[in-house]
């Protein structure tokens, strides 16, 4: 119906300067959103913005080439570096194919649970994405430490185990740290796969199957490879963290001989003083990947349109079985609650022996621990500095949403811009991110060191591309006619963006708030990079009862850490409805 | 309506501008407007020379297909695109003007609009939604709240004050949208395809609701659409545009009468055509002979290419082999029966081939049979005659 071409007829028209009437005086916001070099205060908050993303990352990343880039040439001489890369490269292959399979076969079991629980049946493969991570590993290593996992004391009194004094399972090998970040990763991919398959498995399907297809030949016809896009993209991206994940080989790995890219880091900035060189020229392959990774999702994500299917309606969705019910449930309890409970188990007893006759369901330690101040200070610390940051983040996220959601007019070049800075600390792992902050913020004109801030300043890094995703999706969805009825009726631009944008975009921003909050409560990696004496977050002070062995206390600290990201996880879903959680 | 001086361009007030003031105030005046835009390395001219003035109190329907530039013009006079040339002048005041580089902003032209997706507000009431515009306006609490009331009354929707629009259904929907669009008493009421996403049944009651609304409150208005037959009822004066260009513009009856061009007949739902030569006794196609029509054919050379047109409506069928001669006035074709379908109304429309052309009548004498020889006969009157790109008859 209109020529004009797409993207100008889904935007506010900002004019040129030179065709604006007066200008409207403001403050520093409004002068932002309304006319008055409306293009230069874009151009001024992209660049802002991508100077402070990028320059701490540039600034970190050159050492490894100072120097006639002397720590790289140095690199091979680091012992084990073989072991250590071969390692890195198994652990995220590994992961990767296991969160592949473990997602495709929960979405299709999902598909499958009849409609009244399919909501709950969706959200449990995404749970391990909400429970502290770190609480689920610590679990594990009660259940298969080799002498004294609860689990492998249990599997010892079976007949063909009678005789070992150890195992038969080890949590502390490379196949369990790929099988616990694997689980931890399908909740990734499944994000990626299930709302795509719920769209396939309507009509489309339908027509396949009566064309005269089996159900097998329709998934293999026409599911998968309407997936591919959404798988490859959801695999791209766990394959990177995979090889950036940090706490599964730091806790299950490093005390073992086993080492990754990332613990060999940590080992330095463990060292004093801290070869930052040294650590900048072992992560660079992990950047450079991230980097080639986000241009591969852009590029896929170019490409999904060949892809798009009509939103079907009802077709022949498979038939309900309460069986995928009891699987799906069964997998939400083995990787969930049965770690869970074993933290809770020890965290009430007086020791962790593996002797099921030393359980007491004593509160001791429970009390102990939640009785001393450095954890409690830990815990305020930790959802002080989670809000503080996210707060920091939300509104760059909302205006960032308004540019590329095409609410108001942003040059292409700042939409492009923002696009990039907004996903760009996903390209670096969590752990490299802390010592990127670490190093940059430790130093004039900062000097952050021993402060709170720097957990601010990481963090930050953490959650601003979350900060953007939930709030893009809602207002992308909205029509723009919106907006212009709104000018049309007399509203400024920066009136219509307030009563007309900022309401619409309420949900996505309690979502994005949400979300960056749990994430945030949870971290491990960041905060243990950046931690100093005295300055302690819950995963920092986890860690610090590992390091001295004190297990009860550990088991105590992951527990109150769960208990934490439970009641804010509660909160999200009392405020915002089970929705808030789809931008995990 | 009262015009907020901050925002006039400092070139109003200056004698030029002063000239250029409209002392009619007319409600819209478009003088020039053309929009050229850059798609994929290819300009495009989206909109080309519009000269329209649109008199206070009339309803003017802009017709045309989808990609005749008819919603880029729209949204050029609401300010939500700019043009590339003309002057845009609304209520006598010049709200865009290409030369002075003067362009008020959309918030500041004291413009209604009604959106074809309605464009309501989601998070607002009813209430809200068509109070807005006056808040804008900083219009006073009480007043506000009258005049809310007011317009709700005249669109028939006192009751649905409180809901969400969710909760509305389509053709309530729409009502608020023009309840919201009229609220501030604007200078201009632009309705951009209100009534296409509607289902045919309540279309066809909601354009008499306009109807009433324009008689009962008198705004200027222009409304644009795509169905020929809204655009015929509705305007108090018809635009066709094509390509970007005004084709023809008119008061209903003349442009359904008269269309100026092929195009427009086409447009304008003339159904049956044909191409033909003149021949020595009048005119030919491939096939035959037209018959009575040496007089049409006069002041032709022989050889020179002619269209006809010709509506559904204004022919009969009867059986070749009939005797009945033709009225004096009628022209006459031969060619097959090819189907009878029940078309409009519950009425036979019978499809016929003439010399390879599908064409369509409507009035015939009974038991025809299918594949049978057949004869036309059409009023010379309502015949439309095209040499080239030129009505030539009737002249």
């Amino acid at each position: 119906m209109t020529t004009t071409s797409g993207t100008h007829a889904h935007q506010l028209d900002e004019d040129a300067p030179s065709l604006r009437p007066t200008g409207v005086p403001g403050g520093g916001l409004r002068r932002l959103v309304t006319s008055y070099g409306g293009k230069i205060a874009w151009y001024a908050f992209a660049a802002a913005l991508g100077f402070a993303v990028v320059t701490p990352i540039v600034v970190y990343f050159s050492r490894a080439f100072q120097n006639r880039a002397a720590a790289i040439r140095a690199l091979p001489d680091i012992p084990g570096i073989r072991d250590i890369i071969i390692t890195t490269i198994l652990l995220a292959a590994g992961s990767t194919v296991i969160a592949a399979v473990f997602a495709v076969v929960l979405a299709s079991l999902v598909l499958r649970v009849p409609p009244r629980y399919r909501g709950v049946a969706a959200f449990l493969p995404q749970l391990p994405l909400v429970v502290p991570p770190v609480a689920v590993i610590i679990g594990w290593i009660f259940i298969f430490a080799p002498s004294v996992g609860y689990g492998n004391t249990l599997l010892r009194r079976l007949p063909s185990f009678e005789n070992l004094t150890q195992g038969p399972i080890n949590v502390y090998s490379v196949p369990a740290i790929v099988l616990v970040t694997g689980v931890d990763l399908t909740g990734i991919v499944f994000a990626f796969v299930y709302a795509r398959m719920h769209e396939i498995s309507g009509a489309l399907v339908a027509a396949a199957r009566l064309s005269g297809a089996s159900a097998f030949r329709a998934f293999m016809t026409v599911t998968l490879p309407l997936l591919r896009p959404s798988l490859v993209a959801g695999l791209v991206v766990v394959f990177l963290i995979g090889l950036g994940q940090f706490t599964a080989p730091l806790l299950l790995g490093s005390g073992h001989g086993i080492d990754v890219l990332t613990t060999e880091i940590f080992r330095i900035r463990e060292s004093y003083p801290i070869d930052y060189a040294a650590t900048a020229a072992l992560g660079l392959p992990l950047l450079v990947i991230g980097l080639l990774s986000i241009v591969i999702q852009r590029a896929v994500v170019g490409d999904q349109r060949r892809y798009v299917t009509q939103a079907s309606g009802r077709g022949m969705g498979a038939r309900p079985s309460h069986w995928a019910l009891v699987a799906v449930f069964a997998y939400g309890t083995i990787t969930v609650a049965l770690p869970v409970a074993a933290i809770t188990l020890v965290a009430f007893s007086s020791f962790w022996n593996g002797d099921f006759g030393a359980i007491d369901f004593n509160t001791d330690q429970v009390r102990a621990t939640l009785a001393s101040p450095a954890v409690r200070q830990a815990v305020t610390s930790s959802v002080l500095l989670a809000v503080i940051a996210a707060l920091i983040v939300l509104p760059l996220g909302f205006l960032a949403a308004l540019a590329m959601s095409g609410v108001l007019r942003a040059p292409r070049l700042v939409q492009y811009v923002l696009d990039l800075v907004f996903i760009a600390p996903l390209a670096v792992p969590r752990a490299m991110l802390g010592l990127t902050v670490l190093y940059v913020f430790i130093r004039p004109p900062f000097g952050l060191y021993g402060t709170f801030a720097l957990f601010v300043v990481g963090y930050v890094f953490i959650v601003l591309p979350f900060s953007l995703r939930s709030q893009h999706a809602s207002l992308v969805g909205v029509h723009a006619s919106l907006f212009e009825a709104a000018r049309v009726s007399g509203a400024s631009q920066f009136r219509a963006v307030l009563d007309i944008a900022l309401p619409l975009t309420r949900r996505g921003m309690t979502a994005a708030l949400a979300v960056m909050v749990i994430l945030l409560s949870h971290d491990f990696a960041v905060s243990v990079m950046l931690r100093s004496p005295g300055n302690q977050v819950m995963g920092t002070l986890l860690y610090d009862f590992y390091s001295n062995g004190a297990f009860p206390q550990v088991a105590a600290m992951a527990l109150i850490m769960t208990l934490v990201t439970s009641v804010l996880l509660a909160l999200t879903l009392w405020i915002g409805g089970r929705s808030a959680l789809e931008n995990l | 309506m009262s015009t907020n001086p901050a925002i006039v361009d400092p070139t109003l007030t200056g004698p030029s501008a002063a000239d250029e003031t409209d002392p009619s105030r007319a409600g819209a005046s478009l003088v020039g407007v053309g929009k050229k835009f850059v798609s994929k390395g290819r300009d495009v001219q989206a909109v080309d020379d519009i000269n329209l003035d649109v008199n206070d109190g009339e309803y003017v329907v802009i017709l045309g297909p989808s990609g005749c530039g008819k919603s880029t013009l729209i949204r050029c006079i609401a300010g939500l695109e700019q043009p590339t040339v003309g002057t845009i002048r609304l209520r006598g005041r010049a709200v865009y003007d290409a030369e002075h580089s003067l362009s008020v902003k959309a918030n500041d032209r004291n413009v209604g609009m009604v959106f074809q997706s309605y464009a309501l507000w989601p998070h607002m009431t009813v209430a809200k939604n068509v109070e807005y515009p006056l808040k804008m306006r900083r219009v006073a609490k009480r007043e506000r709240q009258e005049r809310v009331t007011e317009i709700l009354k005249a669109v028939e929707c006192e009751a649905l004050a409180q809901r969400l629009p969710a909760e509305l259904s389509g053709g309530q929907q729409q009502r608020i949208a023009l309840a919201r669009a009229l609220v501030s008493e604007p200078g201009i009421l632009l309705l951009d395809e209100p009534l296409s996403n509607l289902d045919a049944l309540l279309r066809v009651s909601l354009r008499t609701e306009l109807l009433r609304l324009h008689r009962t409150l008198g705004y200027t208005a222009l409304h644009i659409t795509h169905d020929q037959e809204e655009a015929l009822e509705m305007g108090d004066r018809v635009v066709l545009m094509r390509e970007g260009r005004i084709e023809q513009m008119g008061p209903p009856e003349e442009v359904y009468a008269r269309p100026v061009s092929p195009y427009a007949a086409t447009f304008l739902g003339v159904r049956n055509r044909i191409s033909l030569t003149v021949g020595g006794d009048g005119l030919e196609h491939p096939a035959g002979v037209v018959t009575g029509t040496s007089s049409l054919a006069e002041g032709y050379a022989k050889g020179d290419q002619l269209e006809m047109f010709v509506r559904n409506r204004d022919t009969h069928l009867s059986s070749a082999s009939s005797a009945s001669r033709p009225g004096r006035d009628d022209v006459e074709l031969e060619g097959t029966l090819a189907q009878i379908v029940l078309g409009e109304g519950g009425r036979r429309q019978y499809l016929l081939d003439i010399g390879g052309s599908q064409w369509f009548a409507q009035h015939a004498e009974s038991d025809l049979a299918l594949g049978s020889s057949v004869k036309v006969s059409v009023p010379v009157a309502s015949v439309l005659l095209y040499q080239g790109e030129n009505l030539v008859y009737p002249q």
